[in-house]
């Protein structure tokens, strides 16, 4: 959607930030816009991830970074901030209907932090270009196993 | 201690534990008898409820509870950090985002308290 003005909620809520780019050298600002069209985008994040346990982080980039237009590194970082809330809140019945096997459970989690660990140490020495591609790729990656889960599962 | 430093510290110890107990976990399910790695294993969270398993815990310290202790520091990790947020923006007398923060956990303890409740 490309670059926008600080609108009305970008005062009312605050949304400015700063962040040090360590490939650039300098402290990058930034603001969020839009709001109401990253929360509903948002809201189908919930629900995808709700149902098929996948995609809710893509979701939310795109959430940030498309509707919001926030930079992609803002935008990487902060979902991976917020998936142990949305991912704890559609869990709980998983835990209940015994979705959950404890084998694969831990050690995909183990296998998921060890990478979320090395992801936060490598993604301030990309280039917002190279994230923005490396995202794409993933995204249609996603959406392949997603429209395969859905109809085949 | 600021709650900020408070925020980071709970969080690094959540991390800690629940990786801790996952390897102690995954560990013990390898080297035991074999079954519970297994992919069509019947072992499954429905008969570890997250309200029994701190007095399975003592009791029968078995693998798969270990395991399913891991996966239960991982959930209790961001509801910690809610709650601290919640306290340093009612500390702030930030009133937009303690009542936004504050319907998060509103919706992440219905999930984990009603929705765990069997239906």
């Amino acid at each position: 959607m490309g670059d926008a003005s600080p609108d009305l909620c970008t005062k009312r809520l605050r949304l400015y930030g700063r962040y040090y780019d360590a490939l650039e050298g300098r402290e990058v600002e930034c603001y969020g816009v839009r709001w109401r069209l990253g929360a509903l985008v948002m809201f189908s994040a919930g629900v995808v991830s709700g149902f098929l346990g996948i995609g809710g982080s893509a979701l939310k980039v795109l959430a940030m970074d498309w509707a919001m237009a926030l930079p992609i590194k803002v935008s990487t970082a902060t979902s991976n901030f917020m998936i142990g809330v949305t991912a704890a809140t559609s869990s709980a019945p998983y835990w209940t209907h015994g979705y959950n096997l404890p084998f694969l459970a831990s050690a995909t989690a183990l296998g998921v932090l060890l990478g979320a660990f090395a992801g936060s140490k490598i993604l301030p020495r990309l280039k917002s270009r190279s994230v923005r591609l490396i995202f794409t790729a993933i995204l249609i990656i996603l959406g392949l196993q997603m429209v395969l889960r859905g109809v085949w599962s | 201690m600021e709650l900020e430093d408070l925020v980071v510290l709970v969080m690094w110890a959540g991390l800690v534990v629940s990786v801790a107990l996952l390897i102690g976990g995954v560990l013990m399910t390898l080297l035991g008898p074999a079954g519970v790695a297994d992919v069509y294993s019947p072992v499954n969270s429905s008969a570890h409820p997250l309200s029994r398993l701190l007095h399975t815990l003592p009791s029968a310290p078995s693998a798969v509870v270990v395991m399913f202790m891991g996966l239960a520091a991982l959930l209790a990790t961001p509801l910690i950090r809610l709650t601290l947020a919640v306290l340093e923006f009612a500390r702030e007398g930030d009133w937009i985002y303690l009542g936004l923060t504050f319907l998060v956990l509103l919706i992440l303890l219905i999930s984990l308290l009603l929705l765990s409740i069997r239906v």
